[in-house]
């Protein structure tokens, strides 16, 4: 019941791609370039690197495009190519991020497509400290409880989506997501009084 | 069960992925045991404040990028380009203006209709809806589903076997049990129809949210709308007092038809911004004479405040 509205198109795109149409790439990548780059953002925790990765992965996809035998959704394989990609580079790079990392001046982009902070109900967080932390607090989770925190809170894909993309169980999803969502807390618990504020605040 | 075991079942109950038995377990707890209220309580701020977290804009040299990564392999040089987004949105006030010419210009590439069919309803925006992001929403059309409840009329609704009688009175509580009964399928059906006289328009039905407030801007606001379709307010959203606002971009064609409502504005739950996109997708304008395609933004708002 709820199918993902995106996948109807995708085949008769990746369709046209095969016959030769150059523009059925593109338009592909229009579609997908802000949920790769903001996976890839929160992943790895920082704006070049998500930027050299996002790129990566659309190559990669391009290149192997023809290879896709269509048994699974187009974007579920493109989320396994970036989650993938960002994982390889968070294991080359061990340690991973340290603490502070993250530079908040990154955070430029728009908030939500055409919104205005003063707009209504509007509850995206807003205060820039507020993101900082949070985006630490995920950054301090093991490579296998961040992927679940972002493929979940923040690209709001269903469990099994994510079982399929991480190549696991509907079981280690969920208890992935207890475990990370607990050590989310531990990790945010100092601020929790401004983080509860801070909802207040901005849903009045 | 033991505190312990209940809240092991949060994480799972913030996403509804409990079955029902498990789910009503957890209710019934979180109803009589303020230690795991207050631990419910924490937990659902942290996935909250997690979904808050902005969307961040693609570097705008991405495709470049990409292309000149593949660059052996792309010898079409296409003008896609031009349609840049950065520009629609780099300009506030341009904003809605240069997304409704995207809009129809991507349009044009998926339903090929002839090139002056696709007419711009450009002129017909108010001048409100681009002065400002802000001032947008709040000038246009403002509507609420729950205005005029009035109980006799609910067309293309099922009777449940054996209240036939006690229709009018029990309306509401069917309702939920709709809901209840065949999750996700029936209660996207056309609930009602729309009645728009003295330029209100509402739902001739009972909403059992507290309020689902509906406005409209761009050129489709000054068009009746035949059909309404009310999203889905799942029972799990109800349950957490979910609120939020979603806000869809859509292209309206002649003939009435909804067509690509895509998500403009998204509130922190997937799924309900699927619902909304799947209902408003069901909407019917009425048809106007001529090949004007108009553009707009329908807001949807689940508020509970109370009244």
């Amino acid at each position: 019941m709820r199918d993902n509205p995106y996948a109807g198109q995708d085949s008769h795109l990746i369709k046209r791609f095969e016959e030769g149409d150059g523009s059925a790439f593109e338009e592909l990548f229009m579609k997908y370039q802000s949920k790769v780059f903001n996976t890839c953002y929160r992943m790895l925790g920082n704006y070049q690197d998500a930027s050299d990765m996002a790129q990566e992965v659309f190559i990669r996809a391009y290149k192997s495009l023809r290879g896709f035998r269509g048994d699974s959704q187009f974007y579920t394989w493109l989320y396994r190519i970036t989650m993938n990609s960002c994982l390889n580079k968070l294991k080359s790079q061990k340690p991973t991020l340290s603490f502070g990392d993250y530079d908040i001046s990154q955070e430029h982009g728009r908030q939500t497509l055409g919104s205005s902070p003063d707009r209504g109900p509007l509850k995206r967080l807003e205060d820039k400290e507020l993101q900082r932390y949070v985006q630490n607090g995920i950054n301090s989770l093991s490579d296998k409880y961040r992927s679940a925190i972002v493929l979940r809170d923040i690209q709001g894909l269903r469990y099994q989506e994510i079982a399929e993309i991480l190549g696991c169980s509907l079981e280690a999803i969920r208890s992935c997501l207890y475990r990370a969502r607990q050590k989310l807390r531990k990790e945010l618990r100092d601020i929790m009084p401004h983080i509860i504020n801070g909802v207040k605040r901005i849903e009045k | 069960m033991k505190c312990e075991d209940i809240q092991r079942l949060f994480s799972d109950y913030v996403d509804n992925e409990l079955d029902f038995k498990e789910n009503k377990l957890v209710k019934k707890h979180l109803s009589e045991c303020r230690t795991c209220q207050e631990e419910w309580r924490e937990l659902f701020q942290v996935v909250k404040i997690t979904r808050s977290l902005p969307e961040i804009e693609p570097p705008s040299d991405l495709f470049q990028r990409v292309r000149e990564g593949v660059s052996p392999f792309f010898k079409t040089r296409r003008i896609l380009r031009s349609i840049a987004r950065p520009l629609s949105f780099r300009v506030p006030a341009w904003g809605l203006a240069a997304v409704v010419l995207l809009m129809v210009l991507y349009l044009g590439r998926i339903f090929p209709f002839p090139q002056e069919t696709a007419k711009l309803g450009i002129e017909g925006i108010p001048p409100s809806s681009t002065e400002s992001d802000g001032a947008r929403i709040s000038e246009g059309k403002e509507t609420t589903l729950a205005e005029v409840p009035s109980l006799d009329v609910i067309p293309h609704k099922k009777e449940l076997p054996g209240k036939e009688r006690e229709e009018p009175i029990r309306a509401k509580e069917e309702f939920e049990q709709e809901d209840r009964l065949a999750p996700g399928q029936s209660s996207r059906a056309p609930l009602a129809k729309v009645d728009d006289r003295d330029g209100v328009l509402s739902f001739r039905s009972v909403s059992r949210m507290k309020q689902t407030n509906v406005s409209i801007t761009g050129p489709i606001m000054a068009r009746k709308i035949l059909n309404m379709v009310k999203p889905e307010y799942p029972n799990w959203a109800k349950e957490r007092e979910v609120e939020g606002a979603v806000e869809i971009m859509c292209a309206v064609l002649p003939s009435g038809e909804v067509a690509t409502p895509a998500i403009w504005l998204r509130s922190e739950w997937p799924e309900l911004d699927q619902s909304v996109v799947q209902a408003i997708g069901e909407w019917r304008f009425e048809p106007i004479p001529g090949d004007e395609v108009q553009a707009g933004i329908v807001r949807i708002a689940f508020d509970f405040s109370e009244d």
